[in-house]
């Protein structure tokens, strides 16, 4: 049974094993719809060789700044005031220049808006003048040119088209050019080119066997002719070209001959390249365009908001001019005598009009914007210097790559996973085998019980017991164990079966592998003794414990993901001809004869390593007769040369004498195979890698807890699994297990990925009881399967295809629409009533599949379902199906989206989501250079989230309510002054009070609210996921609690004028029965407003750090000190004659005192009393925290009641689910299940690349020296 | 984007662990709880209340009368000559007569009052040269533009003062007759040191000159009187020479403008001094000779003299007292409330 399934296949993780071939089809597919117009006209460009130039090409000089020195000023203005709320202020700027039109001078709103232009431009130069640098930099590498007969040592940006390069290992390429040599045989070299399309593998790119041998600089010099290709494009895997040689025939260039800018040599000594594009016409260039500038969720509101106050500005002005009219209708000339009405424009409607949108123009925060902007960046910079999110290993801090959506965080409420690399991390090593049935390898972490402290940062016992590390291994070797034959033999298969090329540098044996699982073996080989050291074209030379074997290769017999194995055949140092064959376990085990021992046990240890979290790879040899070997070669060399499906042809080749080994030797096979399959690496891995077991699994565990909260925090689950690798059901079919549950439940286990998906069988109830298991069960099971034990999960939603899928790839075609469609409806149905609600299940689907559901017709269905679940897991999908769910998503639902992905593939969905979030490992920057927000490890997302989403978003939006609340108030009472001075547009305040109000006097709150603020402690936020919903629901900031805080501005101001004019209007404030003027109630009314204002930000502090104290305090202070010299400028200064002596006269004011006293108590009392009244009556989580906290409680009571009325203490609860041991077959209680569990299988390898896996092989000489330039 | 460490280790970019980067800034959460919000609302109901009553005491230890003379008493036929433009010139003069029943103790102040006239339209207030009214020689031949049409009078000459502010000042004066059985005598009032020590001092200034010894009607020469007024700016008090000009009094207090519509200006300061006033004005009848120049009737306001004593916070004003006993008492019923709340709802029973 077990053999049936072919389907799980962990073909390692994401970028490594994807292919060039594999890659290049999803590039298509996206550029397809992303890309614009590409210049395909085919306009060639032909560059001379070693003379200049016809036509003038790009420099290489790159530039990715906004502004240059002389375009700042322009280009910036016409930015900034393309925004509505800046064109505004301009506006009232430049109607303020009309004479007599506005009641506050001609320059209130220009300098205020100048000031904040100012900032804004600050903010914006040091932004470019980073780019400069990092520009600058790049352009000031150095390279080596050939020119004037030399090879000269040049930077970057003088490297030009035609130039002849020589790059060396390790060097980043300086422009895209095409190969004439290099320092490895047939012109081949090695390029890693991660920051171009993420993936992380060698690829081997090779000159043109015409130019192999110009070598030396002569040679180079003496090349003549020309080269014609195409004109640039955004097209990584393309390039057509013809390189005509001065006497020589012309001769095709490909994209195998091509290197391109931003790759690195690697692995190989020196290359020497023609360049062909250079500076932004290079590959890398014309693919870098600028991410979508997303805007925030939270902006939206405000805009709309800043929308409605325009509008309520606009009746307000009306009002006040209908108001002038009616006044001046009742108020002839002839009546005001006292009035200058001759000439006088305030009769005219239209100028009154005017007039009073320049009075209540501040009623829109002139300085909002800038505000947030700023307090947006330093949350971005707090992303950036969160030390709980720095990776030491990679020395990556976290990076906000933007900072507009730091709010956005908070409100996540559907999260896209890429699996692949995003969940793990992509790095092998050789954990544990099993070897003739004995188990090497200490692996402690699951077998002992952890205890609640393990969530606290452990103290990393034991760091780096990353390698294999089990001396029983050796002792039974040198023991002569029994077993030591087989152990030996499988030590030896690891050194020699693997098309990995060894290199010496300094004594120091480094491995260059394109594949990371077979580096992991050979060094886990050669850990044990068994060092592989040199490969010569027609051998392997290894070292078994001290003594040089050397192994004749006789064939290799290719990977290729529809295999799933790899052979080799040698002839061995005592003759006899040998296969060796690696490959995934199910693939091998159909291959042993049934005779063999150890195979039931194998199976066994197998098993217990995929649960553990390990990727696991098996072992097998056989012997080969003479004979047989040599009919299968006659047949394989006919084959080779075939021309049609050569590649097809030649797996049927290899099939055949890898099935002779099956034949032949039943019995020798089985008894060894079973053996040496070894638990080989694992996922582990790749946390394990660095962490040791321990934390390792509490990486792990973490992990778990991650998604724990988020899903408590209700952030709903869907990971696409990209299935990055193109179609190989193999490892599709792995994959989502891991994925799905991974995804959001069974987090701990997607930590790893194969494990995981096993392991919710053993680690826990909570996965697999919950809902892994059926998600699992569905996957390979099917509906009806799952139909039996996880009823309503119906898990294998689209039940045909992923299965088929799987293993059958043809046949999946045979269900196209019309089953996907009775698939979707049938799952509907039977949801009945809980439609549309979240329920317990997962929705498994695979890329054919989705193409159906997201046909227009289904869309709907198939969201509705996928809604209804708490995970979805799309398997097999391509990057442009990635970023179509996501847009599905965004648009279907009124929610936020975040993706976060750490490939090339993921980033159609990184930039369609609302946030994006990149992963920076080991795939390249291509997923974080389009991303939002970068971290290293996906743990961090937790904090990323729950910590500072949540934050941002409490401090953006009780900032941008502040800011609202504090204009309200102060401009309102402009509009109350109107009812008393007869509709003339008089200013209570002196002019240039209100101009600075939003600049200096009220400026500091809001930055502290945006800054500082903390509902609690962070601590707390990551324990109580459930406070993420408040932010989540957008509680804190809506249309209700906007029209709230205005509402509460407008009862302020209410207050705040009408208890002054009461108290003033007996004109005889003093003892010496001195009168006053409007200024003076205007001051008062004022200083109350600042301080009324001020004392509010305090109150909606949470967390009063000494900034909010300078904030507050100091603003009052500040008002005060500069009213008192405001007060003394006239007549030295020239400017408010009206405000001379004011200060003075104030302050001896014992109405204004207690005034002082009675006025910002009236208005604050009363949200005083509301606030603890409702706290009283029913206190929010938030607040229920809050509170214990400051009482330095345990605040882990608290959240017993929790939102549904569930009593769980989250954090027991969580552990016990985590930790509980459970036998590995809980939750997979049928026997069809249990033998179904499987086993991670990965492997990662370029396929049908530029240069076969036998040729490189065949192709290296690493005993001798290489040629150098 | 922390800064670059200098030491480039394998950590250099870690960023710093300090407490702000980290935002572990200790910080104070006041937590609005029932038991600490409490004792605050009742404290503070208890200071608002005590407060209003003092205040409401003092208050009603200072007296205040008003004495509305627009068409009062002889007055009346002021009112109408005032009503034809043509008589504008003629001057008129009317008694109005008041008694006061309680001794005003203390100093006593002279207010006249007007209602219903909008020294806060923008047009009004904007349309002076503050520049002027510090004595800069260039405004005083060259007004601000802001004065239109109040700048040059029929001659073409620059007005001093110019602008619509000081054109309309009020140009009634008043002499205030106290009737005992001695007979009737003068209240002497000061007609100095009713204004702000920085507007008498600092904004306004006459004009200066080199040469000291020219009269100020010679300062003034060149320049227009305000087209209302009767008498030049250089001959506002013929009393006190040294009251004229910007510096005039009266025309400072008229300058600083009304925030409402319906205010009061100082005129003058009970000179106490003199007997029978050392104590302020005793109580009997009382009667004002007014000379009855500003019109009213146009605009529907009122004139009034007032006539009032101060406490150590002012003059009589009842709603401070009164908005303080109100706030307290609401105060109080909030606290009450909450109690009620916090004993229904609250954790009261739990954690006592």
């Amino acid at each position: 049974m077990y053999f049936n399934r072919r389907s799980k296949k962990i073909h390692s993780e994401g970028g490594p094993s994807c292919s060039s071939a594999g890659y290049h089809k999803a590039d298509d597919e996206m550029s397809g719809t992303t890309s614009q117009a590409d210049p395909t006209d085919a306009t060639a460009r032909t560059i001379l060789l070693n003379q200049p130039q016809n036509t003038k090409f790009c420099d290489n000089h790159v530039s990715t700044t906004k502004y240059g020195v002389l375009t700042f000023l322009p280009r910036f203005l016409y930015e900034q005031i393309r925004r509505a709320a800046n064109a505004f202020f301009l506006f009232i700027a430049l109607m303020q220049q009309i004479p007599d039109v506005s009641p506050t001078g001609r320059y209130t709103t220009l300098v205020p808006l100048i000031f904040i232009l100012t900032v804004a431009g600050i903010k914006e130069i040091i932004e470019d003048y980073q780019r400069h640098k990092a520009d600058n930099t790049v352009n000031k590498k150095k390279t080596t040119v050939l020119r004037n007969g030399a090879w000269q040592t040049v930077i970057w940006k003088q490297v030009a088209v035609g130039d002849i390069v020589k790059v060396t290992n390790g060097q980043h390429l300086p422009a895209d050019m095409v190969i004439v040599s290099s320092s490895e045989p047939q012109a081949m070299c090695y390029t890693e080119t991660s920051n171009l399309d993420g993936e992380t593998n060698l690829k081997i790119r090779q000159g043109l066997p015409l130019t192999a041998s110009l070598q030396s600089l002569e040679e180079l010099m003496g090349l003549s002719g020309r080269l014609e290709c195409e004109e640039p494009n955004r097209h990584l895997y393309d390039f057509t070209g013809t390189l005509y040689l001065d006497n020589q025939n012309a001769v095709p260039l490909g994209p195998d001959q091509v290197l391109l800018r931003g790759a690195q040599l690697r692995n190989t000594q020196w290359v020497v390249g023609i360049i062909v594009y250079t500076g932004h016409d290079s590959k890398l260039m014309q693919n870098s365009t600028k991410a979508p500038l997303k805007r925030s969720n939270v902006e939206r509101v405000t805009n709309v908001q800043i929308l409605v106050l325009f509008c309520i500005l606009l009746v307000m002005a009306l009002v006040s001019s209908i108001g002038a009219s009616i006044w001046n209708k009742q108020h002839t000339e002839e009546a005001c005598w006292y009035l200058s009405r001759a000439g006088d424009i305030s009769t005219n409607f239209w100028y009154n009009l005017l007039t009073f949108i320049i009075l209540y123009n501040n009623l829109i925060p002139i300085s909002l914007l800038v505000t947030l902007e700023v307090v947006k960046f330093t949350q971005a910079l707090f992303i950036n210097w969160d030390v709980e999110m720095y990776y030491a290993e990679t020395d990556t801090p976290a990076m906000a790559r933007t900072s507009n959506l730091n709010e956005e965080l908070g409100q996540v409420k559907y999260l896209f996973s890429d699996k692949t690399g995003t969940l793990t991390c992509n790095v092998m090593h050789f954990k544990k085998c099993t070897i003739a049935g004995i188990t090497y390898g200490h692996f402690p972490d699951l077998d002992v019980d952890r205890s609640i402290e393990d969530f606290s940062p452990l103290p990393s016992s034991s760091l780096n017991s990353t390698e294999f590390d089990d001396p029983t291994l050796i002792q039974n070797i040198e023991k002569n164990h029994p077993t030591s034959a087989q152990i030996c033999e499988f030590l030896t298969m690891m050194a020699v079966c693997h098309t990995v090329v060894p290199e010496r540098e300094e004594d120091q044996l480094i491995y260059q592998a394109s594949s990371p699982d077979e580096g992991a073996l050979v060094k886990g080989a050669k850990g044990l003794g068994f060092v592989f050291t040199a490969r010569t074209p027609g051998s392997v030379i290894m070292e078994a414990r001290g003594k040089e074997k050397s192994f004749e290769l006789l064939n290799v017999l290719e990977f290729s993901s529809n295999r799933k194995r790899m052979s080799v055949v040698v002839r061995t140092p005592d003759g006899k001809l040998r296969l060796y064959c690696k490959g995934a376990d199910n693939v091998i085990f159909e291959r042993l004869t049934d005779s063999s021992q150890y195979k039931e046990l194998t199976m066994a240890h197998l098993e217990q390593f995929a649960t553990e979290g390990l990727r696991t790879l098996c072992f097998t040899y056989v012997d080969l007769e003479e004979g047989v070997y040599q009919e299968w070669l006659k047949e394989y060399t006919r084959i080779s040369t075939i021309i049609k499906d050569r590649a097809q042809k030649l797996e049927d080749c290899y099939e055949l004498l890898e099935k002779v080994r099956v034949k032949t030797g039943p019995e020798r096979c089985g008894e060894r195979t079973g053996p040496e399959r070894c638990g080989e690496r694992t996922g582990p891995e790749r946390y394990g890698e660095r962490t040791g077991p321990e934390d390792r699994s509490r990486g792990r565990v973490r992990r778990g807890v991650v998604r724990g909260r988020v899903r408590r925090g209700v952030v709903r689950g869907r990971v696409r699994r990209g299935v990055v690798r193109r179609t190989g059901p193999e490892r599709c079919g792995e994959r989502t297990g891991p994925e799905r549950c991974g995804e959001r439940k069974g987090p701990e286990r997607c930590g790893e990925r194969t494990g995981p998906e096993r392991c919710g069988e053993k680690t826990g109830p909570e996965r697999c009881g919950e809902r892994t298991g059926p998600e699992r069960c569905g996957e390979r099971t099917g509906p009806e399967r799952c139909g039996e034990r996880t009823g309503p999960e119906r898990c294998g939603e689209r039940t045909g295809p992923e299965r088929c899928g799987e293993r059958t790839g043809p046949e999946r075609c045979a269900c196209p629409l019309q089953a996907t469609r009775a698939t979707l409806t049938a799952h509907c149905m039977s949801l009945g009533d809980s439609l549309g609600k979240e329920n317990e299940l997962a929705l498994i689907i695979d890329g054919q599949t989705l193409k159906y559901a997201l046909s227009f017709e289904l869309r709907q269905a198939f969201l509705d379902l996928a809604l209804s679940c708490k995970a979805v897991i799309c398997c097999r999908v391509s990057p442009l199906q990635k970023s179509e769910i996501v847009d599905m998503v965004k648009k279907h639902v009124k929610a936020i989206t975040l993706a976060i992905g750490d490939g090339a593939n993921d980033v159609g969905m990184i930039q369609t989501a609302h946030v994006g979030v990149g992963i920076s490992g080991n795939e390249g920057m291509q997923a974080t250079n389009s991303s939002d927000y970068s971290i290293a490890q996906f743990s961090y997302l937790e904090k990323l989230l729950l910590v500072h989403g949540a934050w941002s978003y409490n401090r953006v939006t009780k900032c941008i309510l502040y800011c609202f609340y504090k204009n309200v108030v102060l401009y309102i009472i402009e509009l109350w002054f109107a009812f008393v001075n007869g509709f003339s547009g008089q200013i209570l305040f002196e002019r240039w009070c209100i101009g600075l109000y939003n600049v200096i006097f009220t400026a500091l709150p809001p930055f502290t609210l945006g800054i500082f603020d903390r509902p609690c402690s962070q601590q707390n936020m990551l324990r109580f996921p459930q406070l993420y919903s408040i932010t989540q629901n957008a509680e804190g900031f809506n249309t209700k609690v906007f029209w709230g805080h205005c509402i509460n501005a407008l009862i302020h101001s209410i207050i705040l004028f009408w208890f002054p004019l009461k108290v003033l209007e007996h004109d005889s404030p003093f003892n010496n029965g001195h009168g006053t003027d409007y200024l003076f109630v205007g001051n008062i009314v004022y200083t109350y407003v600042v301080v009324t204002v001020c004392l509010k930000a305090g109150m909606e502090t949470t967390a009063w750090t000494r900034f909010s104290h300078l904030a507050v305090w100091g603003s009052m202070i500040l008002w005060v000190l500069f009213f008192t010299v405001y007060s003394a400028f006239w007549p030295s200064i020239p400017i408010a004659p009206d405000m001379q002596g004011q200060a003075d006269r104030v302050m001896h004011c014992w109405h204004f005192w207690l005034g002082l006293v009675l006025v910002p108590a009236a208005c604050l009392l009363k949200d005083f009393a509301w606030n603890a009244g409702r706290r009283t009556v029913k206190k929010s989580l938030l607040e229920e925290v809050q509170e214990l906290e400051a009482r330095a409680v345990d605040p882990g009571a608290a959240v017993l009641r929790d939102a549904s009325g569930r009593s769980l203490n989250e954090r027991a609860h969580l552990l016990t689910r985590v930790f509980r041991k459970t036998p590995s077959n809980v939750g997979c209680k049928n026997s069809v299940q249990q033998s179904n569990v499987s086993h991670g299988y990965a492997f990662s390898q370029e396929e049908h690349g530029v240069v076969s896996q036998s040729q490189v092989c065949r192709s290296y000489n690493t005993t001798r020296q290489r040629p150098s330039v | 984007m922390g800064k670059a460490k200098a030491n480039a280790g394998p950590l250099a970019r870690r960023p710093d662990n300090s407490a702000f980067k980290q935002q572990r800034l200790p910080a104070w959460s006041p937590m609005l709880t029932a038991q600490t919000v409490l004792p605050f609302f009742y404290g503070m109901a208890i200071v608002c209340v005590l407060l209003g009553v003092w205040l409401l005491v003092t208050v009603q230890n200072t007296h205040e009368l008003k004495v509305d003379y627009t068409h009062t008493g002889s007055c009346d036929k002021c009112f109408e000559k005032r009503k034809d433009r043509a008589n504008a010139n003629q001057s008129c003069n009317c008694t109005v007569v008041f008694n006061i029943e309680n001794t005003f103790k203390g100093d006593v102040f002279f207010y006249y009052g007007l209602i219903n006239f909008h020294q806060n339209l923008r047009q009004y207030m904007d349309s002076r040269d503050d520049g002027q009214m510090i004595g800069r020689n260039k405004n005083l031949k060259n007004p601000s533009s802001y004065c239109e049409p109040f700048i040059k009078d029929k001659n073409g000459l620059p007005i001093a003062p110019c602008g619509a502010v000081a054109n309309s000042m009020f140009n009634d004066s008043f002499t205030l007759l106290y009737h005992s059985a001695a007979g009737s005598r003068v209240v002497p009032l000061f007609r100095k040191g009713i204004t702000w020590y920085t507007d008498k001092n600092v904004k306004f200034r006459n004009p200066q000159v080199e040469n000291k010894t020219l009269t100020l009607a010679q300062v003034f020469e060149g320049t227009g009187q305000p087209l209302y007024w009767q008498k030049p700016v250089y001959d506002l008090d013929p009393w006190d020479r040294n009251n004229n000009g910007f510096i005039n009094e009266d025309l400072i207090v008229w300058m600083r403008e009304a925030a409402f519509p319906n205010f009061k200006k100082l005129y003058g300061v009970l000179n106490r001094a003199i007997e029978p006033f050392t104590d302020g004005l005793p109580a009997g009848n009382y009667s004002v000779l007014i000379s009855y120049n500003f019109p009213v009737e146009y605009f529907q306001g009122r004139k009034e003299v007032v006539l009032s004593t101060v406490s150590w916070f002012g003059g009589q004003n009842n709603f401070l007292p009164v908005a303080y006993l109100v706030t307290g008492c609401l105060i109080l019923l909030l606290a009450v409330i909450l109690t009620a709340v916090w004993w229904k709802f609250g954790e009261f029973s739990v954690d006592f």
